[in-house]
């Protein structure tokens, strides 16, 4: 049995993202390995008790909420330190973890990566990446201010977005946050794509990981419309927002002729939450617009996703950035529902065109509305729905971590604590000022190391 | 409307009736006659009413636009038939143009003693006004106001006869004579006592109308007895003029004592150029050894009265003269820096200087620099003005000594016809930040003056010379903060400076923690901005918790200066090395310090090593500084940075330069001690380095440059923040000039070498 430290920058209890949803299925699933796992996750109220920042939430209060209500966005720094130092270590101290896997920084602080390197220089940190935001200050979608993508980040172009921070501004946000990741022993990329754009920025290739996130087992086979149906009906699911490209496929809708709309459908799922009023009041009207085949069907449960999925025959992620590797793809493929997507990022990596879905050319309405005429053929969709390879298990993906962090274990358990600096100049006459021992660290690498072998 | 009116003071005489006051008119009208009001009647006086100029009541009332001009002194003489009834009050009736009258009552003195003390320095008007008598009376009180009688001797010279207006004694053996001549034709007037005296020529404003023309000749003089009078001495005045000597009788019995009393009773009636004019001589020849502190104290505080009424500005069209000022900078108790514009023709002008009560003058003309005005130049052009050049703008430092409170100093325009103009310039109080007393100098010049170097050497550069040089040390020892556990014999002292920002502390931190070698060294952090002090101290506390890299944090207690923090900073060092750090310069990579320190220690005679820095897009900040001719600037010297901005080409052995940067800069601290540190001349930072680099040299050491070792350096990010760059430019020019004046020869030396 290993003690694992997953740390996330949100609890499901507080609300749901994908991050988070992820972070805490991998949890689940260790637990269920008999493994014990401590979950952190970070809560956006300030604590409500003095002296500390944690609470507990969670199944038997057996999680531990983190409270972080101020910081900075910049730099993802932790404002109050000492909720590091002082805090996050005694943590440390009293869990013991042999591994530490961090799901995200954001809202957190960077220090804390730091923190557990200083508790131990055996202890492995993993850090699985989600987005772009160490890359990009644009919420890490690595798309301009402008709407460009965005191709490579740098200093004067990073200005040139946010004029408001200097390019130095940008080098030193480099420097800082590279002076902390580059502590992380192994990267968990969900995707190929992604794992490239980290290596491009300056990770090392060895800490690079490409780890699927892991889907639940897949439902049983339930009764479905038949393939000339199906292929006719299209879904989409998730945030309607601007970026997972909601008005591009409204508007792909409307660039088709009346007659080829009149043979299809396309149920909208997803919540309109976190939108703008002029955002949530324009897709109102486009989607009245096209009232004929598009039906907004409101936001969703994760419990009636296979229900839903089930009614359409093709999911549409028209996703206007990268992405990384969005859930709504696994899911699909989950269910044995073939994808059309735009032919950039994580979305192009994960759909096979042609075997396991389509792709449109990204950002153009009109290549997707192509695309769906296309689709709207019963041979064609039974093809791709056949050419789906089943995606990663919640427990295949576990146990592609475990070994890892054995990895990782086996190789850090080599290291000694780094050496008290010693005096550099010669030494001084005895008597005339002989520094303090060094204070000893918890030595705690090794045993950690023999239980991971002991589990494998 | 009611005019105001004052009686100062009423004569009843034998049978004559005195009056002195004034009257202002208000709404148009103006005074007609006068009555005197009685029991028998009002008896009309306008036919015995005289006005004279009262430059005091016009500054009192010079709200009004007009009254300057004008005579509100009210004079009236005439010879009654009968005595007035004693009874100690006087009554009259204004009668004005407009037929209102003003009535006003007053005492009526008839002591004689007062009547003489009232009329000293009076003379002239009551010459005029006892013409008015009878023959008898006028000799009568000509005696009483100790006044020479006009028939014994002036009446024989056939001309008008210089008038005496005061006699003083202003020290038991000096003798003060001010007096004036009708005859503009006299161009001279000696006076001869027992010993000789001189006597100065000036025009007097409250003579001018209607008593003199422009022309009229005042004198003021000051005589020197061997020894003081006897008691019962008869002094007698020779005057001069015209080849004609005559003697001047003087009652001046008992009137030594109090001649300074006298003197500010003269004074009252004058206007503040004469004054000052009579007030200068007499500060010429009265040192103040020689006079009472009393009436030294009297004499300053009369000077510095008659200065705050002086005009701030020198405007005589007639006479083609305009000198206004637009900057009057007083530079911490040295001296006054001028900028504004003037319009002297050097045919009328013969001097101009710059005067301080009870202090010398300074000629100021010959020495200072003119600019182009074109604004001046235009408007005086559409005024149709003559305009000998277009550069009317001037600059001058005046380096006078300016004692603490002096609230106004004064400029002479000193006329080749005698005629001597003053305006007054008023001192502010000097701001305690000496940058901020830096701040208009520096603003106040283009640095494409075509006289640049001299307009350095004799103006601004003299003056933030003395600006920088009177700022204060701070009040007491620095505060020093320790944090974490100090490195137990560290090989290198990290000396950064923190102005503006200090969040640079964390960011350094974060490439600090890794590198073992920089973690065992002594870092000091020296805050030389009292607004951030308190704040830093506080992020240090948690940053230095949190990365367990032991520093201290120095804090001066104020704004000292780049080069000033570093000197406190190295003063605390406990390395045998020093490594001067800007906050923004950032390693790259662990190892860059011990790799500097090996490199010391290996080259041939190392005076200081330096990496090479690069800018955050990788392109070359800093690969050694070379020294290079500014034309622009005059010619000075310069540091360029040779290959700035562009690409980062290979590393290279060691190179030897003759300056670099001191953003990152390491020597050793017995040489840093041995040297005194950085220069603290240079302002705000700027050339301390080549400065240090030039003395290492001349020391016989060599400076090397290391362009294998790579920090980054965010040039000038803290600096910025000083915002305002026109100045700042300026301030870099002078920098680069103070530099240059004391490098010139060694780097022209060097350079030709090379």
């Amino acid at each position: 049995m290993t003690r694992i430290l997953i740390i996330s920058h949100g609890h499901p209890d507080l609300g749901v993202g994908g991050g988070e949803i992820a972070a805490y299925r991998q949890c689940q699933e260790l637990r269920a390995l008999g493994h014990e796992v401590l979950f952190m996750g970070r809560a956006p109220t300030p604590s409500r008790r003095g002296g500390t920042v944690f609470s507990v939430c969670g199944a038997d209060a057996g999680d531990v909420l983190f409270h972080s209500p101020d910081f900075d966005h910049f730099l993802f720094r932790q404002p109050a330190k000492w909720a590091v130092y002082k805090d996050f270590r005694s943590l440390l101290e009293r869990f013991a973890p042999d591994v530490v896997h961090f799901h995200h920084y954001v809202h957190l602080g960077l220090e804390l990566i730091r923190e557990v390197r200083k508790y131990s220089v055996r202890v492995p940190i993993l850090l699985t990446l989600h987005e772009y935001l160490a890359i990009c200050h644009n919420h890490g979608q690595m798309v301009k201010t402008d709407g460009r993508l965005c191709d490579r980040a740098g200093p004067v172009d990073c200005h040139g977005c946010f004029p408001q921070h200097s390019p130095e501004d940008f080098f030193l946000r480099e420097m800082f946050i590279k002076s902390y990741v580059g502590l992380v022993d192994a990267f968990v990329c969900p995707s190929r794509f992604l794992l490239e754009r980290y290596a491009q920025w300056g990770l090392s290739r060895d800490k690079l990981h490409c780890i699927e996130n892991g889907q639940p087992d897949a439902p049983a086979e339930a009764a479905a419309p038949p393939a000339d149906i199906l292929c006719r009906r299209f879904g989409f699911f998730g945030q309607l927002s601007e970026l997972k490209g909601v008005p591009l496929l409204l508007q792909a809708v409307r660039d088709l002729a009346e007659d080829a709309r009149a043979r299809i459908e396309v149920d909208i799922h997803g919540t309109l939450t976190h939108q703008s009023e002029a955002f949530k009041e324009r897709f109102a009207a486009e989607t009245a617009a096209v009232a004929d085949c598009v039906r907004y069907q409101g936001p969703y449960r994760p419990a009636d996703l296979p229900a839903l999925m089930r009614r359409v025959g093709w999911v549409v992620v028209p996703s206007v950035w990268w992405e990384n590797s969005p859930l709504v793809i696994q899911e699909a493929f989950n269910h044995g529902r073939p994808v059309i997507c735009g032919n950039i990022g994580g979305p192009a990596e994960k759909v096979a065109d042609g075997v396991s879905g389509l792709h449109f050319i990204a950002r153009n309405a009109r290549d997707l509305a192509a695309r769906m005429q296309t689709a709207a053929d019963p041979g064609l969709w039974t093809r791709l729905r056949d050419g789906i390879r089943s995606p990663l298990s919640i427990r295949a993906a576990t146990e592609t971590h475990l070994a890892l962090y054995q990895r990782l274990a086996e190789s850090r358990a080599k290291l000694e604590p780094p050496p008290q600096p010693e005096p550099q100049s010669r030494p001084v006459p005895a008597g005339a000022g002989a520094s303090a021992p060094a204070p000893l660290r918890k030595p705690l690498g090794r045993a950690a190391a023999a239980r991971l072998a002991l589990h494998s | 409307m009611t005019p105001s009116s004052c009686i100062d003071f009423a004569f009843a005489g034998q049978d004559s009736l005195f009056v002195f006051g004034w009257l202002v008119e208000r709404g148009g009208a103006v005074l007609q006659g006068v009555q005197l009001r009685g029991e028998a009647g009002p008896i009309d006086l306008a036919g015995h009413l005289y006005r004279f100029p009262r430059p005091d009541v016009a500054s009192l009332w010079a709200q009004d636009d007009e009254t300057v001009a004008r005579d509100y002194g009210v004079g009236i003489a005439v010879q009654l038939e009968q005595p007035l009834r004693a009874d100690g009050r006087l009554a009259l009736s204004f009668v004005l143009s407009d037929g209102t009258s003003s009535e006003i009552e007053a005492a009526l003195s008839t002591d004689e003693d007062r009547f003489a003390e009232f009329v000293a320095g009076q003379a002239d008007r009551l010459e005029r006004l006892f013409a008015a008598l009878d023959e008898t009376e006028a000799r009568r009180l000509r005696n009483v106001a100790g006044l020479p009688d006009p028939d014994q001797a002036d009446a024989a010279l056939g001309f008008p006869a210089p008038q005496i207006d005061l006699v003083c004694f202003l020290t038991a053996t000096t003798l003060l004579v001010i007096g004036h001549s009708l005859d503009p034709e006299i161009e001279a007037i000696g006076v001869r006592m027992r010993a000789n005296g001189t006597l100065l020529r000036f025009r007097r404003a409250d003579l001018r109308q209607p008593m003199a023309s422009e022309g009229a000749g005042c004198f003021v003089g000051l005589v020197t007895l061997e020894s003081p009078p006897a008691a019962d001495e008869e002094l007698v005045l020779y005057l001069s003029a015209k080849t004609t000597l005559w003697p001047k009788p003087l009652g001046l019995a008992g009137s030594t004592a109090n001649g300074f009393a006298a003197l500010e009773r003269h004074l009252q009636v004058s206007d503040p150029n004469t004054q000052l004019v009579i007030l200068e001589e007499v500060a010429r020849a009265t040192p103040h050894w020689q006079i009472t502190a009393a009436d030294a104290l009297r004499l300053g505080a009369l000077w510095r009265a008659a200065v705050h009424r002086l005009p701030t500005t020198v405007d005589r069209a007639d006479l083609g003269l305009r000198l206004i000022t637009d900057l009057v900078h007083p530079v911490g108790g040295q001296g006054v820096f001028l900028v504004g514009w003037a319009l002297l023709d050097r045919d009328v002008v013969r001097s101009v200087s710059f005067r301080v009560p009870e202090s010398p003058e300074v000629e100021i003309w010959r020495d200072w620099i003119s600019h182009q005005r074109p604004d001046v130049w235009q408007a005086l052009k559409r005024e149709g003005a003559h305009l000998p050049s277009d550069e009317l703008g001037f600059t001058c430092f005046v380096g006078q000594p300016i004692a603490r409170g002096q609230k106004s100093a004064y400029l002479v325009v000193h006329c080749r016809s005698g005629l001597s103009l003053r305006m007054k310039l008023d001192l502010p109080a000097a701001p305690h930040d000496p940058v901020e007393t830096l701040r208009p100098i520096l603003s106040s010049f283009n640095p494409a003056h075509r006289d640049l170097r001299a307009l350095l050497d004799r103006h601004i550069g003299p003056a933030v010379q003395a600006a920088w040089s009177v700022r204060k040390r701070p009040a007491g020892e620095p505060v020093v903060a320790e944090f974490g556990a100090p490195a137990a014999n560290p090989e290198v002292s990290l000396v950064i400076p923190l102005y503006g920002r200090f969040d640079f502390i964390e960011f350094q931190m974060t490439q600090f923690v890794d590198d073992p070698f920089v973690r065992g060294s002594d870092i000091i952090y020296v805050v030389d901005d009292p607004a951030i002090y308190d704040q830093t101290r506080q992020a240090c506390l948690e940053v230095s918790r949190f990365f367990e890299v032991p520093f201290r944090l120095v804090y001066a207690r104020r704004n000292a200066g780049f080069a000033a923090a570093t000197n406190l900073g190295a003063s605390l060092a406990r390395g045998r090395y020093i490594l001067m750090m800007n906050s923004d310069v950032m390693p790259k990579r662990p190892g860059w310090l011990d790799e500097l320190v090996a490199a010391h220690r290996a080259l041939p005679d190392p005076g200081a090593v330096a990496p090479k820095l690069i800018y955050e897009d990788g392109s070359v900040q800093h690969a050694g500084m070379q020294f290079m001719r500014m034309p622009a600037w005059g010619g000075l010297w310069v540091n360029d940075h040779p290959h700035k901005g562009q690409p980062n080409l290979a590393a290279a052995e060691p190179v030897e330069f003759l300056a670099l940067t001191g953003a990152c800069l390491l020597l050793r601290t017995t040489l840093w001690r041995e040297l005194d540190g950085l220069s603290e001349d240079y302002i705000i930072g700027d050339f301390e380095d080549s400065d240090l680099c030039l003395r290492i040299l001349e020391g016989g050491r060599r400076n090397w440059l290391l362009p294998a070792i790579e920090l980054y350096h965010l040039e000038r990010q803290s600096q910025d923040r000083i915002g305002d760059t026109e100045w700042r430019r300026n301030l870099s020019l002078y920098n680069c000039w103070m530099h240059t004046r004391r490098w010139d020869e060694a780097i022209a030396r060097r350079v030709e070498a090379r």
